[in-house]
C-alpha cells in the first residue's frame, strides 16, 4: 500500500530538513512548505496576512498528515513587527492550515510542533506535558506557539478532529543556529579552547537530538495519536554537565582533549527556569527513543568542524544513525 | 500624569476617560472615531482635560501614531477590543477579526508603549481566559484553559503584555473582568436582555433552574479598578468582579423588582449544560484596594433608568 504525502511546514529549516530525510527514509512523499526562495515543494509565507489555507490544501490534494512546524525564532522585542509576522506564522496560520486540511482530508492526521518554552514557571516537576503549566515565557515565541495551541484545542473540539502536539526541549544538532550554547561550545574545543558556561553552570536543561524531534513528530502523525508529548533528550542535565559532554565528544572524535569548562559568573543567563520533562507518553506511545547527548553532539561537532554548511546538515545525523545500526 | 486610554468611547472606555480626568490626569482618548467620549449617565460633565486622537489599531500605520500620542505619557490604558455577540460561538472569521483586533491589536499598542517609553500599562483581560474551570472561586493560580476563541485571544494579550513588561521593565497589569454591565451595556446576555424585557413589561425567562453563577461588575466599579491600577504599585494579574457569585435567576429576580413588575421568572427547558463562573477578588481588594462599590440593585436599577431614558423603545426577548 503506498501512503500519500505528508505535508511539512517549514520544510527546508533547522528541524525541517531532518523531517524531510526521515520521511523520505520511509519512503513517503513530502510536500514541504516554505518561504518563497526556500526551494520547497510549495513556496508560500504562511506569515502573510493574506494567506490562504483552503488553496494550500487545494494544491496539496489527498495527503496523509500535516506536520506543522513553521515558525522563526525572533531575538527582538517582542511585540515588534517581526514579532507579530511570525505570530501570524506560528498561530494564525497554524490553526487555519488544521482546519483547511481537516475539510480537504479529513483522514490526515495534524501535528503540531510547539515548544517547551510555552511552560514558563513549572508547577511541578517533571512537567507532565498533558498538564502543561500556565504562563509562557515571557517572550514572544513562546508566547505565539501557547496562543496557536490554545486555538488549535478549541478548533479540534469546534470539529470534531483530533491531532497532536509535540513540544520539543532545547534543540541542537547539525544545522542548528551557531550562536547558541551547543554550537558556541563544540566550535571553543576545535579551535583548542577552553567553553565557557556562563551563570553558575547550575542551571538544568534538556536537549533534544533535532533528528530525534523529527522522528517523534513523525511517529505522532504515523500513528495518529493525540494529545501532547514531550521530545527530550535522555535526561536533563546541568549546562556545565553539558558542556563536559561537549568536550569529551571532541576529544573523542581525535579534537583537542584535557580541555574542561570554565564557568564565567559574571554573565548569568537573562531568563532560564530548571525544568525537567516527563517523556514516559513519548516513550509509551510512540516509542520514543532519545540519542545518547555523547554521540549526538558527535555528530554536531563533526558538522562544526567541516564548516557548519546548513545543505549538508542532515548527512552528519544520517552518518550517525548508519553508526547506530 | 498623561494617561491615554485606548478603546475610549467604548463601555468601560468612557467611564474609564470620565475617572481619570475627574481624578486630574491629562487623559487623551484614543478611538477608532476619534470621537469625544460622552460623559457616562446620569454623571455631572467635568471639567478635566481630554483629548482625541483618532485611530485604527487594525492597521500597522497605527503604531507610530500611538506612539506619538504616548509621547511622555505615565500610562497607557489598552482597553480597545472586539468583543463578538456570542463568544462561545466564534467561527473562522470572527477568530481572524479577533486575532485582528485583540492581539495584534494589542501588540502594535504594546509596541507603540515600548517606542514611547511608557512605564505603566493596565489591560482589560476577561474571565473568559479561564474557560473549562471547576474551581468554586477562581483566583489568578486556577489554570486557565479557554474555551473561547475570544477567551484565547485575551490571554494572549495578557501573555504578550507580560513580555513587554519583562523586556521594557515596565510595569503591567492585566484586569480580568465579567461582562460589564450599567448604562450604555449592548452586549445581549442575561442581565441586559432581563431589564430590556422588563422596560417593556415582560417577565424574564430562565432557561432551567436559573441557577448557573455568573460575577457582575458594574462599569464604574470597572472604571475604579482601572484607576486604582494606574496609582497603585501593584503589577501582574487580577481578578476584578463585584466580589459576589450572582445566580442568572437572582438576575432575573431583580430585573423584575427593580422594574415594579409583579410576578415570577418563566422557565425554560435547559438549553446548554451548566457553567458556573465565579472569581475570587481577594488578591485585588489586598494588592490595588479595590472594593466594589455598586450593588447589584442599584445598578440594575441606574441600567433600567437608561434604558427608559433612550428615545426609542428597546424590545429585549427577555432569556438568557
Amino acid at each position: 500500500m503506498t501512503r500519500s504525502a505528508i505535508v511539512v511546514t517549514g520544510s527546508e529549516g533547522f528541524v525541517g530538513k531532518h523531517l524531510r530525510r526521515a520521511l523520505e527514509q520511509r519512503n513517503i512523499q513530502v510536500l514541504g512548505v516554505d518561504k518563497p526562495g526556500s526551494g520547497a515543494e510549495i513556496e508560500q509565507d504562511l506569515s502573510d496576512v493574506s494567506f490562504d489555507a483552503g488553496g494550500l490544501a487545494e494544491r496539496c490534494g489527498e495527503v496523509s498528515g500535516v506536520i506543522y512546524m513553521a515558525a522563526t525564532i525572533t531575538r527582538g522585542s517582542s511585540v515588534d513587527a517581526v514579532a507579530r509576522l511570525n505570530l501570524r506564522a506560528i498561530a494564525h496560520a497554524a490553526v487555519e492550515t488544521f482546519e483547511a486540511f481537516q475539510a480537504s482530508s479529513p483522514e490526515a492526521h495534524f501535528v503540531y510542533c510547539s515548544t517547551y518554552k510555552t511552560y514558563g514557571q513549572p508547577e511541578q516537576s517533571p512537567i507532565d506535558p498533558e498538564r502543561p503549566p500556565q504562563r509562557p515565557d515571557p517572550h514572544s515565541y513562546g508566547s505565539a506557539k501557547s496562543l496557536a495551541e490554545r486555538l488549535l484545542a478549541i478548533a479540534s473540539a469546534r470539529v470534531g478532529a483530533p491531532y497532536a502536539v509535540v513540544r520539543p526541549t532545547c534543540i541542537y544538532g547539525p544545522g542548528q543556529h551557531l550562536h547558541n550554547a551547543i554550537p558556541l561550545f563544540l566550535r571553543a574545543l576545535w579551535a583548542a579552547e577552553s567553553p565557557v558556561v556562563f551563570g553558575s553552570g547550575q542551571n538544568v536543561r534538556d536537549d533534544v537530538f533535532a533528528p530525534d524531534l523529527a522522528q517523534c513528530l513523525l511517529d505522532a502523525c504515523l500513528r495518529k495519536s493525540r494529545g501532547a508529548f514531550h521530545a527530550t533528550g535522555e535526561r536533563s542535565r546541568s549546562i556545565h554537565e553539558v558542556a563536559k559532554v561537549c568536550c569529551r565528544a571532541v576529544a573523542e572524535l581525535g579534537g583537542p582533549a584535557g580541555l574542561d569548562p570554565v564557568i564565567d559568573p559574571s554573565k548569568p543567563p537573562k531568563w532560564w527556569l530548571d525544568q525537567v520533562f516527563d517523556g514516559q507518553r513519548s516513550r509509551d506511545q510512540l516509542g520514543y527513543q532519545p540519542t545518547p547527548l555523547l554521540e549526538g553532539l558527535k555528530s554536531e561537532a563533526l558538522w562544526i568542524k567541516d564548516g557548519a554548511l546548513p545543505g549538508r546538515s542532515v548527512d552528519y545525523a544520517a552518518a550517525l544513525g548508519a553508526r547506530k545500526t | 500624569m498623561k494617561a491615554v486610554v485606548t478603546g475610549a468611547t467604548g463601555h468601560v472606555g468612557r467611564y474609564a476617560v470620565d475617572s481619570l480626568a475627574r481624578a486630574g490626569y491629562e487623559v487623551v482618548a484614543v478611538s477608532r472615531s476619534g470621537g469625544l467620549p460622552p460623559v457616562p449617565f446620569r454623571r455631572a460633565a467635568h471639567t478635566g482635560s481630554v483629548r482625541t486622537v483618532g485611530l485604527d489599531l487594525t492597521e500597522e500605520s497605527c503604531v507610530e501614531a500611538l506612539a506619538s500620542a504616548l509621547t511622555s505619557a505615565g500610562v497607557l490604558i489598552h482597553l480597545a477590543a472586539w468583543h463578538p455577540e456570542q463568544t462561545a460561538a466564534t467561527g473562522a472569521r470572527e477568530r481572524r477579526a479577533l486575532l485582528e483586533t485583540n492581539v495584534h491589536g494589542t501588540l502594535r499598542a504594546l509596541e507603540a508603549a515600548r517606542r514611547g517609553h511608557v512605564p505603566v500599562v493596565v489591560y482589560a483581560s476577561s474571565f473568559e481566559v479561564y474557560g473549562d474551570v471547576a474551581a468554586v472561586s477562581i483566583t489568578e493560580r486556577t489554570r486557565v484553559q479557554p474555551i473561547t476563541d475570544y477567551g484565547a485571544c485575551k490571554l494572549s494579550g495578557e501573555d504578550h503584555l507580560l513580555a513587554f513588561a519583562y523586556e521594557e521593565k515596565a510595569r503591567a497589569v492585566a484586569l480580568r473582568m465579567p461582562a460589564i454591565y450599567g448604562p450604555d451595556e449592548k452586549t445581549p446576555r442575561a442581565l441586559p436582555n432581563f431589564l430590556k424585557g422588563v422596560a417593556e413589561g415582560e417577565l424574564p425567562r430562565v432557561h432551567g433552574d436559573g441557577g448557573d453563577l455568573r460575577d457582575q461588575l458594574h462599569v464604574a466599579d470597572a472604571a475604579r479598578a482601572i484607576l486604582l491600577a494606574v496609582e497603585r504599585e501593584a503589577e501582574g494579574i487580577f481578578n476584578v468582579a463585584d466580589g459576589q457569585a450572582h445566580s442568572i435567576l437572582e438576575l432575573a429576580e431583580l430585573a423584575i423588582e427593580v422594574g415594579g413588575l409583579s410576578g415570577s421568572p418563566l422557565q425554560l427547558p435547559r438549553a446548554k449544560p451548566r457553567r458556573d463562573y465565579h472569581m475570587s477578588i481577594d488578591k485585588a481588594r489586598r494588592e490595588l484596594g479595590f472594593e466594589p462599590q455598586v450593588a447589584l440593585r442599584a445598578g440594575m436599577a441606574e441600567q433600567l433608568a437608561w434604558l427608559r431614558s433612550l428615545p426609542m423603545a428597546h424590545g429585549g426577548q427577555g432569556t438568557h
